[in-house]
């Protein structure tokens, strides 16, 4: 069952990051985005980690995507503009190589841990144990995360008042 | 097939039939409600064979009339995404009903059987996270359009609902803080028994600010009265302008499917869900055949005294009229009959329950519970739109932002004190 599902949100999740950047329609960019962030969400929740399930479609796709696709509509782009955003020569070449990197890189870390199986243990994916890790081990680089988003709201204030 | 693989099936059935169900029911309820508190009659018109029901079947007839109404796609629109705004519309708001317990677990020798279609130990962010795709609908619908009135129009809903969004999640963290859990079924449990020897331990009692910017935010997020700037036809032109036929109808019953779905989250979140108010799952376990009577015996009542309200109805309606009006007294007079023969006739038969059949029954009870909450609390949806005016929009964004999400995490601060002095934590 696990694995059956592993596929599938597998395959959507890479045909729609494919589709992410090929096409030429922005929103339609964005909207494979977010099928492509609600599919990693659903290999989270097979990987019983429930709460980052739930915290990548909140975030990611319920909230971030929404404000990207709020931007994109409000640009009202025109057709003529739109063509300039499509895959060209150099952007395919460059993007592929990337893309081959990446993937050597993944093999080779994986190499070194045992064989490639799709169905992981069953882990502890709750909330209270999330909160445990982040309040305990990693304590400092979430309260450096912190300090950067509090600086960014203090920005977000500062570039909406209407007089600097 | 054993009973755990069966159960869950019929649970997600239930879950996406209940609000599919409920639909006509509340749009039939929405159309009296207005009417009453109009001091009108309300829909008494389209009839089946005489049968009115007290206006229900205007249901069936909007619904011919909706789908045989022409459907107008503006020109050079998009095709997938106008058709993506509608679907979402409607689907989304379904889902959200998969998280809510409908019942406490069944426990059959060991094995525990949830009784909902999806079980999370998060389960109150899954709602929230629902919510918050309801924003695509509104957004695609707005833009797919090729209407600049439209797209103002869902730019303007969808900073509504992001908004609201916020001041939905802050409001529940005090639940989560006194449940000490994000699961639903953690909280329903949590609210069972009594406070003060008195009142049901609902986290209504617990939590009043809480419930109150809840629902303040629920009615923001649903876009009903008083923040439905997205349907404002008199004054704004909303995101749905340019949809018709089919199209329209599927915004308007994912509205009324968010409603019921709302009415259901703020029922078992402060009202709380299955539990019946004073009676706890291992009371009612411990005397399901004494509930099953109970059942029964009011179930008997209700149906003979319908019935015999019908049969005053029939004999007005003979004095008045001369046609099939009749039979609508007459059939449902006789079906309420049979019932309630039905009832006592199954009482006679009832003996003690075995295990499993009490622990059904007590199911059977607490989701009718539940139900009668969810009802109560869309009457209440209702109710509201029908009394009060309708917010603008920039006082709409004040009350959100500088009143709803500063109460919040005061009663956040409020709740975490209250818990750390009673000793709690």
């Amino acid at each position: 069952m696990e694995s059956v599902l592993f596929w599938i949100l597998s395959v959507v999740a890479v045909a729609s990051a494919v589709l992410t950047v090929s096409r030429s329609n922005p929103l339609a960019s964005a909207l494979s985005l977010t099928v492509c962030l609600v599919a990693v969400a659903g290999l989270f929740a097979t990987l019983s980690a429930h709460f980052l399930f739930i915290i990548q479609l909140l975030v990611y796709a319920g909230a971030v995507m929404v404000l990207v696709i709020y931007v994109i509509m409000l640009l009202n782009l025109k057709e003529r503009e739109m063509k300039a955003l499509g895959l060209s020569g150099p952007r395919v070449f460059v993007s592929s190589l990337v893309a081959v990197f990446v993937v050597a890189l993944l093999a080779r870390a994986q190499s070194g841990s045992g064989g490639f199986d799709p169905v992981s243990p069953v882990l502890d994916g709750s909330a209270r144990r999330v909160a445990e890790i982040i309040f305990t081990s990693y304590v400092y680089p979430f309260e450096v995360v912190s300090i950067l988003l509090l600086a960014a709201v203090v920005g977000v204030v500062v570039l909406g008042m209407k007089k600097f | 097939m054993s009973v755990e693989t069966v159960v869950p099936f019929v649970m997600v059935l239930i879950a996406a039939l209940l609000p599919l169900s409920l639909l006509p029911v509340m749009i039939w309820a929405e159309r009296k409600v207005s009417a009453f508190i109009q001091d009108r009659t309300g829909p008494n018109r389209a009839e089946i064979l005489g049968i009115r029901l007290g206006g229900v079947i205007h249901a069936i007839a909007d619904v011919v009339k909706l789908m045989s109404k022409e459907e107008m796609t503006p020109a050079r629109v998009n095709r997938f995404y106008f058709v993506l705004g509608p679907f979402l519309a409607l689907f989304v708001p379904l889902v959200s009903f998969a998280i809510i317990p409908l019942a406490d677990s069944l426990n059959l020798g060991g094995t525990v059987i949830p009784l909902r279609a999806v079980t999370l130990n998060v389960g109150i962010l899954f709602v929230l996270a629902v919510t918050s795709f309801h924003v695509y609908a509104v957004v695609f619908g707005a833009w797919a359009s090729n209407n600049s009135f439209t797209l103002l129009g869902g730019l303007r809903s969808a900073a509504q609902m992001i908004s609201y969004e916020l001041g939905l999640g802050l409001s529940v963290v005090g639940t989560v803080m006194v449940a000490q859990s994000l699961d639903l079924g953690r909280i329903v449990e949590h609210q069972g028994g009594t406070l003060l020897g008195f009142l049901p331990a609902w986290n209504l009692f617990l939590q009043p600010l809480g419930f109150l910017i809840f629902l303040v935010c629920i009615f923001a997020e649903t876009n009903r009265n008083p923040f439905d700037l997205t349907e404002g036809e008199s004054e704004i032109v909303g995101y749905h302008l340019e949809y018709s036929s089919m199209k329209f109808a599927m915004f308007f019953m994912g509205e009324y499917i968010a409603i019921i779905g709302a009415s259901a989250v703020t029922a078992t979140l402060f009202f709380g869900g299955y539990q019946v108010p004073y009676l706890d799952t291992d009371f009612l376990r411990a005397h399901s055949t004494g509930v099953l009577r109970v059942m029964l015996v009011s179930m008997g009542a209700i149906c003979f005294v319908l019935a015999l309200l019908y049969r005053r109805y029939h004999r007005r309606l003979t004095a008045l009229y001369h046609d099939r009006r009749r039979n609508e007294a007459r059939m449902l007079g006789g079906m309420m009959l049979l019932m309630g023969l039905a009832a006592v006739v199954a009482l006679l038969f009832v003996s003690p329950l075995p295990e499993a059949g009490g622990q059904v029954v007590v199911a059977a009870v607490q989701m009718t519970t539940l139900l009668v909450k969810i009802l109560v609390v869309s009457f209440f949806f209702i109710w509201i739109r029908w009394t009060l005016p309708r917010f603008r929009y920039d006082q709409l964004m004040g009350l959100g932002w500088k009143v709803l999400i500063p109460l919040a995490l005061l009663n956040i601060f409020l709740t975490g004190a209250l818990l750390v002095f009673s000793g709690r934590t």
